[in-house]
């Protein structure tokens, strides 16, 4: 037929399905014409009314055959067939409310589980970043190059279409008379048309923006233009006040869009990378100029039909020239020099690993919807056996076998159908109170993960497939039943013990072996995570709190903000409940996005150097925080003076850097890569602390450096935080604000905390963790018992008669007993075997993959709570399973089964 | 009864396609045209005639449309679809082709 055709006779044949009501009317009228026609002229030939109307009748040889034929012609009855075999579905399902009530639960549970682990991933891994255009073709440096280098690579046409660099900053801006600490980007002027991005209101940067000497033009998110502007549509020409210098807003972003990489920096505001000084700290030192500030992210846009690899290739060749010219110290070292990721994605990863973390999600998933299927496979085995006789009555009465089938699959197709519709739901919610989580970040973000149209696509294949895998092998098994035995009702006292590979137990170990694998795995993350949050932090996390400030950005000049901070900490140390005071650059368990700052540290002469971390501190932090010195002393205020030379490093930098030496007193080389190092001498030994998520032997090193005035007149990154050990009861949080603006109004304190609730913040994100794998395991063990015990029921629902007949020739109920019982521990023992092997396997492969995973279960992998526990309370559920209907089947009343016979 | 045994297999298909060419007209009217056209000759039982209708219409090649007849009662008239026309040209192709093979076949018998 052609094409043209079927578009004629599609809407035919919908018509024929959708309105087949009115379609058999019509088809009544037009034969009900026919006949009273005929009948007419049959009276005309002078026969009576009764007579003219049968012999009409006859001639049309019967009306309802007539119809069925029309019906036939137009292809109505497999509809009919399917109507009636939902209908039939319905009410089977209805009658065995106790098996649909499982199979649901079981298959919704599953589905929902699987569909939240796919919208979790979708929302993190495979979402684009929102609001850019083209995503596909955005490469991401992984590394972060110095903006000379960017220039080089800029220039490199045959590769790029476009590129664009930018760096992350704070920003202190002022908003009718109220200040706001807001993210935002740094950025060349390519950067809005490179993610073909458009303005809501105004215009973005363009040449004219980069030229020096102009004042300063600045962009905004629609996020901040609704909230803090009140969207007002004048915005655009008026004048804002960053970092206590005015700029000019000369566009508002379109909505959604925080910049190119939300995730992990998002912005809402942009200001031109060529911008003084004095409105970003950060571009001090002439940055722009410096090969030795890497804080540069790289975007480009590919040329269409140049491959990523090949363009790493070429820039890694690059890369290496660079370093030859200009004789950086690493030149010679070995390795790749150039990574690029895809920079259009929410969460840029090297393509290689995507694949392990979707195969990750999917495996936890795949097995929980495994056992919830197996669940339902077993179920429909039970009843499949119960209605052999039903089955096979249809089969004697002329039935066909793909009839039969297509009924059972039916019924399937109804369950997994209802399954889906109830796992999206489930799973919608999951997911809606999973993204209403305060993640720990400082920036606005929001995480998308209401399931979209992959989610219902995936759990549109999960149903379709669910439903052949259960579905079929059931149905032929029951219609291929002998029909004489069906037949006779009986077909159940053929003795079948350990027919080793029959579906029915391999159902049940594939089940306990999933099932304990389920609980291993999960049990080994969550224990694993759990040593994350609950470790000693090495401080005294208990009234302790912080409040940051900035007066640099918050206009002050450097010797204004050297001679501020003494004097809030005088003011704040003579408070109410204040025990002890101090400053510092960094505080143990910063929020993400707040990182500490790496230096290289090692022994003076030796050349040999560690990567630690950078903490500028003034005298009694450390007291202030209870971390012990645990050799030498504090800094003292003498240390506070340009050009003192005091260092403490904690007990990490100490073994790095002077193994088996005493520390105190030797001098320590503190640098950043290719900058001029600073010398000093150690006076102090500090204990180790916990700083972000780490365990045990792996505390972070970290170098303590006193803040000298000089210190006090930069910006740094996140501005300074005073840290206050209080006595409990006071509202310290708001006397320190208080008192922070009586010293000097133009300074606005920001993130105002305690340290407890740092620390929950940065824990919660392991915590969700810990909750995910904890309710699957949770979902897995439900399903497990649910399972096993469907399948125990069902085994000795089939063996009634045997059993019976057993007893009746005088088996002793002790013996019946330890039979099924046997049966079933070979069976648990089996699948134990089985699920620890791969337990082992699955955690062995992904910790090989995902470094917090190893982090996480390189403790727990040997927990003996988990290594006996898990198996022996499987074990302990399945053949309580096993023994509360061998328990009834042994009640079996001989008579009862030998009537039957 | 049931199957127009009388038939060739597919005429009836071409005997309506090549009334309803002529002019629109209701399931009765056909059956009546059958009649009076073809005589004594061919004998259409008159159930056949309303799933054959069913399927052109399935097939596209005829549509249907609720009219007054002419006792003033509503009945479904079809009238030929513009693939109804090709199939037409095409089925009457078909049957010269057919017939003339069969009357050379008979004829070459008789010679």
């Amino acid at each position: 037929m052609s094409p043209k055709q079927w578009l004629y006779i599609i809407p035919l044949r919908l018509r024929s399905i959708f309105h087949h009501r009115r379609v058999d009317l019509e088809l009544d009228e037009e034969l009900q014409y026919h006949l009273d026609m005929k009948t007419e002229e049959n009276e005309a030939k002078g026969m009576s009314h009764e007579e003219a109307r049968r012999s009409a009748l006859i001639a049309l040889g019967g009306l309802d055959q007539r119809k069925e034929e029309c019906r036939d012609a137009r292809g109505l009855q497999w509809l009919d067939g399917l109507q009636r075999d939902i209908r039939y579905g319905i009410r089977t399902l209805a009658g065995a409310s106790g098996f649909t009530a499982v199979a649901l639960i079981s298959l919704s549970l599953g589905m929902a589980v699987a569909s939240s682990l796919f919208s979790i991933m979708n929302g993190v891994v495979l979402r684009d970043v929102p609001a850019i255009g083209e995503p596909d073709s955005l490469l991401l440096f992984e590394q972060p190059l110095s903006y000379p280098d960017y220039k080089r690579y800029r220039d490199r046409e045959s590769l790029f279409s476009a590129s664009t660099a930018y760096t992350h900053a704070e920003f202190s801006v002022s908003t009718s008379g109220r200040a706001h600490r807001i993210w935002g980007h740094l950025v060349t002027s390519s950067y809005f048309t490179l993610l073909h991005v458009n303005p809501t209101l105004g215009r973005f940067f363009d040449r004219q923006d980069e030229q020096p000497g102009r004042a300063p033009s600045v962009v905004l998110s629609y996020e901040f233009w609704r909230s803090q502007m009140g969207s007002d549509p004048a915005t655009v020409g008026r004048t804002l006040r960053v970092n206590g210098q005015t700029c000019t807003i000369i566009g508002i972003g379109p909505k959604n869009f925080q910049g190119a990489s939300p995730m992990i920096y998002g912005a809402d505001l942009w200001l031109p990378v060529t911008v003084p000084p004095n409105v970003a700290p950060e571009l001090m030192d002439n940055t722009l100029e410096r090969r030795n500030k890497p804080i540069f992210h790289v975007l480009v846009r590919l040329r269409p039909g140049v491959a990523p690899e090949s363009a790493e290739a070429e820039l890694d060749v690059m890369a290496r020239q660079i370093e030859q010219e200009t004789q950086d110290p690493g030149r010679n070292r070995n390795g790749r020099r150039i990574t690029l990721l895809p920079g259009g994605k929410l969460a840029p990863r090297p393509k290689q690993g995507l694949p392990y973390i979707t195969g990750y999600c999917s495996v936890l998933g795949g097995i929980i919807l495994l056992i919830a299927s197996a669940n339902v496979t077993n179920m429909l085995l039970a009843r499949a056996a119960e209605r052999r006789k039903e089955i096979a009555v249809r089969l004697a009465i002329g039935a066909s076998r793909a009839r039969l089938v297509r009924q059972l699959l039916t019924e399937c197709a109804l369950i997994a159908g209802g399954a889906g519709v109830l796992g999206l739901m489930v799973a919608a919610w999951l997911t809606k109170s999973a993204s209403r989580i305060q993640l720990p970040y400082p920036v606005p973000l929001h995480f998308d993960f209401t399931p979209d149209g992959r989610v219902l696509a995936f759990t549109f294949a999960l149903t379709a497939f669910t439903t052949l895998a259960f579905g079929l092998a059931p149905a032929v098994q029951a219609t291929g039943s002998s029909l004489t035995n069906g037949l006779k009702g009986d077909g159940n006292v053929v003795i079948r013990r350990f027919r080793r590979l029959s579906l029915r137990n391999l159902l049940v170990v594939s089940q306990v072996a999933g099932s304990l694998a389920l609980l291993l795995i999960t049990g080994f993350l969550v224990i694993g995570h759990r040593k994350l949050v609950n470790g000693a932090p090495g401080f005294d996390s208990r009234d302790l709190y912080l409040v940051s400030v900035d007066p640099i950005r918050d206009g002050l000049s450097g010797a204004a903000a050297a001679a501020y901070f003494p004097r809030v900490l005088d003011r704040i140390q003579v408070q109410p409940f204040v025990v002890s005071a101090s400053l510092g650059s960094h505080t143990p368990m910063e929020m993400i996005g707040r990182p500490s700052e790496q230096v290289l540290a090692g022994p003076v002469g030796s050349g040999v150097f560690s990567m630690e971390r950078l903490f500028d501190v003034s005298r009694g932090y450390l007291a202030a925080l209870n971390i012990p010195i645990v050799r030498g002393r504090d800094f003292r205020e003498e240390d506070e003076t340009d050009g003192a030379t005091a260092v403490i490093v904690n007990e990490g930098v100490a073994r790095n850097c002077f193994t088996g030496k005493d520390p105190i007193g030797q001098r320590i080389e503190i640098g950043t890569q290719g900058a001029g190092g600073r010398v000093g001498y150690v006076v102090g030994v500090a204990g180790s602390i916990r700083d972000g998520v780490s365990v045990g032997n792996q505390l972070p090193g970290i170098v303590y450096l006193p803040l000298r005035p000089t210190d006090m007149t930069r910006a740094f990154p996140q501005g300074l935080t005073l840290v206050v050990r209080a006595r409990p009861g006071g509202d310290v949080l708001g006397m320190l604000q208080r008192e922070i603006e009586a010293v000097d109004g133009r300074v606005m304190p920001f993130h105002p905390r305690s340290m407890e609730g740092q620390m929950d913040q940065i824990l919660s994100l392991v915590r969700v963790v810990l909750l995910v794998y904890g309710a699957i395991g949770v979902f897995g063990l439900i399903l497990a018992s649910v399972g096993l015990a469907g399948l125990t029921s069902y085994s000795v629902a089939q063996r009634r008669h045997e059993i019976g007949i057993r007893m009746a020739l005088g088996a002793q109920r002790i013996n019946v007993f330890g039979m099924v019982m046997k049966e079933g521990t070979v069976l648990i023992a089996i699948g134990t075997i089985v699920g620890f092997a791969a337990a082992r396997v699955v955690i062995h492969v992904l910790a090989g993959i995902l470094s917090d995973i190893a982090r996480a279960t390189e403790t727990s992998a040997a927990e003996p709570a988990l290594l006996f526990g898990a198996p022996t309370l499987l074990a302990f559920l399945a053949l309580l399973c096993c023994y509360l209907p061998a328990l009834r089947a042994t009640r079996v009343d001989p008579l009862e089964t030998l009537r039957c016979e | 009864m049931s199957k127009p045994s009388d038939l060739v297999q597919g005429t009836l298909d071409l005997l309506i396609l090549k009334i309803l060419a002529l002019q629109p007209m209701n399931g009765w009217a056909i059956n009546q045209r059958l009649k009076q056209i073809s005589g004594d000759v061919l004998q259409v039982t008159e159930g056949s005639l309303y799933p054959a209708l069913h399927k052109l219409e399935q097939e596209g090649w005829i549509t249907a449309e609720w009219k007054q007849s002419e006792n003033n009662r509503r009945a479904k008239y079809y009238s030929l679809t513009r693939l109804g026309r090709q199939q037409l040209r095409k089925e009457t192709a078909n049957w010269n082709r057919l017939s003339a093979a069969i009357s050379h076949v008979v004829q070459l018998e008789e010679a």
